[in-house]
C-alpha cells in the first residue's frame, strides 16, 4: 500500500494546476460575440440536432465538453466538422468563419481500421 | 472497335470464364482493372477485406504493405487468416490466401513499414487505400498521395461507425487540409493520478495502481477475482468523488485496463465494400472509361442507426501539404551516377536561388530515420532509390523563400 500512498505527495500542486485549466484567461473577456448554431449528431444511437448559442471566441474544446453533455457523447469521441473543415479543439469558431444559423457536425473520431 | 471484355487479349480463357458474370456489367471495363496496380497500406480489419474485394474483381496488381504479425485477437474479423497462422507477417500470409482466392493477379508482401516502401512502389500504384489504424501512419501515406498525385482512398472505424473518403489531387481537400491529431488517451502516467481523481476514469487507474501497489504487478484482466479488487476500489472512489456517476462494471474495466480498440467484421465489411467499390471506379477513370462517378465527399456510416452522411470537404488553400504555400515537388530526371552537389545548378536552372553564404542541405525523407544527403558523393552511392524524395529548405524564387521537396527520377526506369 505504500507505494501507492507516496503518489499523493503533492496535492497541493494538481489544485493549482486545476485551477489554472478550469479557469482560462479568455473567459474574464465580458460581452464577446456569440453565435446561435444547429449541432447535428451523425454518432450515437439516434439523430439530434440542437439550436445552441455559443460563444464564437471559445476555445471549441470548452464547446466539446459542453456538448457533449447536451447529446450524450464523450468529447473525445467526436469532432465538430464545420463546411467540410474539421475543427482543431484548440481554436475558437471564429476561426472557422462560423456564423448565425450554420450547422456544425458532430463526426466520429474513426481512425482504427485494423 | 470497342474494347470487348470477352475477347480481350490481356485476359486468358479461364480468367474470362471466372469473371463471366461481371464481365457482363454495363459500363465495365475488365482490361482496365488488369492494367491496374493498387497499394494497400494495412492489411487489418478494412485492409483484408479491401484486398479479398480487389483480388475477386480481378485487379492485376495489389501490394499489401503491413508491419504487423497476425495475432489470434484478429481472427473474429481478418477472414484471410486462420488459427495456424499466428505469429506469421499479415502481408505475407495475405498473398498467399488472396493467391489461392484468385491465382490470376499479383499479390505482392511488403512486410514493413510505410515509411520503407520502396519509393518507386508509390510511384508505380495507380491508387493508395489505407486500413490504417493510426494518425501518423495516415499522415505518412497522405504525403505520399498528394506528393505523387495519387488518388487516396482513406478509410476508418471506430466502434458501430465508420468514414470513407477519398483524395482525389486538386479536387479536394488532403488529409493534411485539417492536421489529424492523435487521440489523447488517458494512461497510467503518474501525473494524472495524484491527489483527488479529477475525472471517472482515474478512479480505475488508481485501483490499477492500488493492485500493483499490493501485489507488485498489474492485474490479470482474466482472472475475475483480480479485477473485483479492481473494481472495488475504483467504485469506493467513485461514490466519494462523482456520486452521480455511474460505477464501472467488468467489460468496461477489461477494456480501458487493457486498451484496444473495438471492432466488428460487420462495420469494417460496410466501410471496406464502400472503399473498393471507389477504388473499382476510380481505376476506371485512371484507364479512360468512365463508369459513374467518384464519391469526393466526406462519407459516414453510423452503424447504429443504419443512416449514412455526408458533406463536402473543400480543400484548404493554406495547406502545409496541398496548399497555396505548401513546398512545392520539383521532379528531376538525372542518372544516378550523378554526384548530389549536381542537383543545386539544375534547381536553379528551374528558377530557384541560394546565398552563397549558406550551405544547401538535402534531407532523405522517405525512409523511418530522415538523414542528410553527402553533396559529394553520387545518388547511387547513397543508395538513394528512383522516384525518392529529398527535403530541401531555404531557396528562394522570385525574391520569395521557399523549401521544396525534390524527387529524383532515374532516365534507366523511367523509359
Ligand atoms: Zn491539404
Amino acid at each position: 500500500m505504500s507505494e501507492f500512498e507516496d503518489l499523493s505527495f503533492d496535492e497541493e500542486e494538481v489544485v493549482v494546476d486545476q485551477i489554472k485549466t478550469k479557469t482560462p484567461a479568455k473567459s474574464k473577456t465580458p460581452a464577446g460575440k456569440k453565435v446561435s448554431v444547429y449541432f447535428q449528431s451523425t454518432i450515437g444511437p439516434n439523430q439530434k440536432q440542437e439550436k445552441l448559442v455559443v460563444a464564437a471566441d471559445a476555445p471549441i474544446r470548452d464547446i466539446k465538453y459542453t456538448v457533449g453533455q447536451i447529446f450524450g457523447i464523450p468529447p473525445d469521441e467526436f469532432h465538430v466538422s464545420h463546411a467540410g473543415r474539421t475543427c482543431d479543439p484548440d481554436d475558437s469558431l471564429s476561426n472557422y468563419g462560423v456564423e448565425d444559423g450554420d450547422s456544425l457536425l458532430l463526426i466520429p473520431v474513426s481512425t482504427a481500421g485494423a | 472497335m470497342k474494347k470487348s471484355n470477352f475477347f480481350s487479349n490481356r485476359l486468358t480463357p479461364d480468367e474470362i470464364y471466372r469473371l463471366d458474370r461481371q464481365l457482363r456489367l454495363p459500363g465495365w471495363n475488365q482490361e482496365a482493372l488488369k492494367n491496374s496496380s493498387v497499394l494497400i497500406a494495412g492489411i487489418g480489419g478494412l485492409g483484408t477485406e479491401i484486398a479479398k474485394n480487389l483480388a475477386m474483381a480481378g485487379v492485376g496488381r495489389l501490394y499489401l504493405v503491413d508491419m504487423d504479425t497476425i495475432e489470434y485477437t484478429n481472427l473474429n474479423r481478418q477472414l484471410l487468416f486462420s488459427d495456424g497462422n499466428t505469429g506469421e507477417p499479415k502481408a505475407v500470409v495475405a498473398a498467399r490466401t488472396l493467391f489461392r482466392i484468385n491465382p490470376h493477379s499479383q499479390y505482392v508482401p511488403l512486410f514493413s513499414r510505410l515509411e520503407d516502401v520502396d519509393p518507386a512502389i508509390y510511384e508505380t500504384a495507380d491508387i493508395y487505400i489505407s486500413g490504417l489504424d493510426s494518425v501518423s501512419a495516415r499522415r505518412e501515406l497522405a504525403r505520399r498521395a498528394v506528393h505523387n498525385q495519387k488518388p487516396l482512398v482513406d478509410g476508418g472505424t471506430t466502434t458501430y461507425y465508420g468514414h470513407v473518403y477519398s483524395y482525389i489531387p486538386n479536387q479536394n481537400a488532403c488529409l493534411e487540409c485539417d492536421p489529424l491529431k492523435e487521440r489523447e488517451r488517458e494512461t497510467l502516467a503518474a501525473c494524472t493520478l495524484v491527489g483527488v481523481p479529477r475525472k471517472r476514469i482515474h478512479c480505475l487507474l488508481k485501483g490499477q495502481l492500488f493492485f500493483e501497489a499490493n501485489h507488485g504487478r498489474p492485474p490479470n484482466i482474466h482472472e475475475l477475482s483480480e479485477m473485483e479488487i479492481v473494481l472495488d476500489y475504483a467504485n469506493n472512489l467513485i461514490q466519494e468523488h462523482f456520486p452521480t456517476d455511474e460505477p464501472f462494471g467488468l467489460d468496461e474495466a477489461v477494456s480501458i485496463i487493457d486498451h484496444h480498440e473495438p471492432s466488428i467484421i460487420t462495420i469494417n465489411a460496410v466501410i471496406a465494400s464502400l472503399q473498393s467499390q471507389e477504388a473499382l471506379k476510380i481505376l476506371h477513370h485512371l484507364h479512360g472509361t468512365k463508369l459513374g462517378e467518384p464519391n469526393a465527399e466526406y462519407t459516414i456510416y453510423n452503424g447504429l442507426i443504419g443512416k449514412f452522411f455526408y458533406f463536402e470537404r473543400p480543400p484548404n488553400k493554406n495547406c502545409l501539404l496541398c496548399g497555396e504555400f505548401a513546398p512545392p515537388v520539383e521532379r528531376l530526371v538525372v542518372p544516378s551516377s550523378t554526384v548530389c552537389g549536381t542537383l543545386l545548378p539544375l534547381l536553379k536552372q528551374k528558377g530557384y536561388f541560394y546565398s552563397p553564404d549558406d550551405e544547401v542541405m538535402f534531407y532523405r525523407i522517405d525512409k523511418t530515420e530522415m538523414e542528410l544527403v553527402d553533396l559529394e558523393s553520387t545518388l547511387s552511392e547513397l543508395n538513394i532509390r528512383h522516384g525518392e524524395t529529398l527535403y530541401c529548405p531555404g531557396l528562394t524564387k522570385s525574391g520569395r523563400d521557399v523549401d521544396i521537396y525534390v524527387k529524383i527520377l532515374y532516365p534507366e526506369v523511367t523509359q
